[in-house]
């Protein structure tokens, strides 16, 4: 045994020392082996690293790698000052290619001369104008996924815009080459055979489907199609992609019977559901080394300190670092002074927009850092409208139900109220 | 001739005790192995590896060159190494410079010993 190994590691030196030496070294070997013991093998070891590195040409590979990057370094800042210099110049084809780069959300300017002779076309703002990093909002969160197993947005509910990002996110083959899963709250644990079956494309009958965002903790909370679109487009998107690379749809809100509600001491029992989208994220997720797009609502995921009760603090106390968070920008998250930092309007033809916050101005004018990782803007303030089902499309016998739903949870008949004509 | 010396020296320990151990008579790899363990009283065993490793570049350089020998009729043939003449005056140069160590060493060591007992 001792013999075959010592006999391979001298195999694995170079051809032009193995062809001269090894059949002198291995008879040595045989004479000294079994009483040298370690001391051969390390020997062995020792002269196997130093034949490779100095008697090979792998130090002339590596010679040869750094010369062609420190090439294509000079190359590259060349051209970048080249830009810079025909943008200074007025030239339309260094205009194009700024304003190719700024729709893509590509940095405007790789060279502080570039981003100075960029900002002065408009397209960028200087570097010292800018408020915090930006990014196209889908590149944006698939790259997020480089260093985060789990990427969790903080969403407004009912937003038409937030739902039309849904449908780009999921549409995007590198987000489908990256996540694995997507972990909702519009669907409780107990759906998710139903969710499963659905989201595979198995044909399930309507009334069994709308079970899944219709029976959740929250009454009639998931009533926009937002929800119900964004589970369709899901399912069609996976029939183009092989098994093993699907999407899968994880519901994340507690398990509910509302045939066994029937008092709100019922409905309180069913307790904290920041618990059930914690637990889905650590067992479904993380301990399977998959990567998961989260979306809940907003105050289920802001990072604190003083907040130890949320999703994103009870995944981090588990899995330190695993998050990203992105909180959806509206009306009420940003007041007037910030929106004004941000120059929002500058952002508006490009949106949806990914605003980095750790270390920027934004994140510090508004405190969100502490909060969150990026900001999502998905337009200016007048675009952000909200989804309402279309009047008439809940069923009578859904409605006397979501009636005593709201009841038990409310105690009034809250839920006619923001279903707005759909009630009617 | 002597650039040539020069270029050579100092020599690496081990090359130095291979040099050495074939000054006396050409041996086959496991007999410098043996030699080099008996000139340094045992104090420096030199692994297969480390020697040819060093019998390469010294064959290379001129230094050594390889022949075929064997110990007895009953053992099969061998590749023997010899210290070339080139080899022997590499090895005489560096003994020179080691020598010339010596002295300056032994030189500064009496000298620091005068002055701690005066």
């Amino acid at each position: 045994m001792k013999r075959a190994i010592y006999k391979g590691l001298l195999w694995l030196h170079p051809a032009s020392f193995r062809n001269r030496f090894a059949d002198e070294m291995l008879w040595i070997f045989d004479e000294t082996g079994e009483q040298a013991g370690l001391r051969v093998f390390t020997d062995a070891l020792v002269s196997l690293v130093r034949q490779w590195t100095f008697h090979s040409s792998v130090w002339r590979i590596a010679f040869g790698a750094l010369v062609s990057c420190l090439l294509l370094a000079g190359w590259w800042h060349f051209q970048e000052a080249a830009l810079a210099s025909a943008l200074r110049r007025g030239n339309p084809g260094a205009l194009e290619e700024i304003k190719h780069r700024f729709a893509k959300g590509i940095p405007c300017g790789n060279t502080p001369a570039s981003r100075a002779a960029a900002a002065e076309t408009g397209y960028a703002p200087a570097e010292a104008d800018t408020p915090c990093d930006v990014a196209d909002g889908v590149q944006g969160i698939v790259a997020a996924f480089g260093q985060h197993p789990v990427v969790v947005i903080g969403e407004v509910h009912w937003l038409r815009p937030a739902g039309e990002f849904y449908l780009r996110l999921i549409r995007d083959r590198k987000f489908q080459e990256t996540v694995n899963d997507i972990v909702v709250e519009f669907a409780s644990r107990n759906n998710q055979p139903s969710l499963d079956r659905y989201i595979a494309g198995e044909d399930l009958p309507i009334e069994e489907v709308r079970h899944i965002w219709r029976d959740t903790t929250k009454v009639a909370s998931w009533e926009s199609p937002i929800y119900a679109e964004w589970l369709a487009a899901i399912r069609e998107v996976n029939q183009g992609l092989p098994p093993d690379r699907r999407l899968r749809v994880l519901a994340g809100d507690t398990a509910v019977d509302w045939q066994r509600i029937q008092s709100h001491a019922d409905w309180e029992a069913l307790g904290d559901n920041n618990l059930s989208f914690a637990d889905v994220i650590v067992n479904e997720v993380l301990r399977r080394g998959h990567r998961a797009l989260v979306v809940l609502g907003i105050n289920h995921v802001r990072k604190s300190r003083d907040r130890d009760e949320d999703t994103t603090s009870r995944v981090e106390s588990r899995y330190p670092g695993s998050t990203y968070v992105v909180l959806l920008d509206n009306r009420g998250l940003l007041q007037p002074a910030a929106q004004e930092l941000v120059r929002l309007d500058r952002f508006s033809r490009n949106a949806p927009m990914l605003c980095e916050l750790a270390g920027t101005r934004l994140g510090d004018a508004t405190h969100l850092s502490s909060e969150a990782d990026a900001l999502l803007y998905l337009g200016p303030p007048e675009t952000l409208a909200s989804a309402f089902p279309p009047a008439g499309s809940l069923e009578p016998s859904y409605m006397k139900e979501l009636d005593r739903r709201s009841w038990i949870e409310w105690g009034e008949l809250r839920a006619r109220r923001f279903l707005g004509a759909a009630a009617e | 001739m002597k650039d040539d010396l020069s270029a050579m020296l100092p020599l690496a320990p081990a090359a130095l005790h291979i040099l050495l151990a074939l000054a006396g008579e050409d041996r086959h790899g496991y007999g410098i192995i043996k030699e080099v363990a008996r000139q340094s009283e045992h104090h420096y065993k030199l692994g297969s590896g480390t020697l040819y490793g060093n019998l390469e570049k010294l064959l290379d350089r001129g230094l050594v060159k390889a022949t075929t020998g064997r110990t007895s009729k009953e053992d099969p043939p061998r590749r023997y190494y010899r210290l070339t003449e080139f080899g022997r005056r590499v090895l005489e140069a560096d003994l020179v410079r080691l020598e010339t160590v010596l002295r300056e060493a032994r030189l500064h060591l009496r000298a620091a010993e005068s002055g701690k007992a005066s």
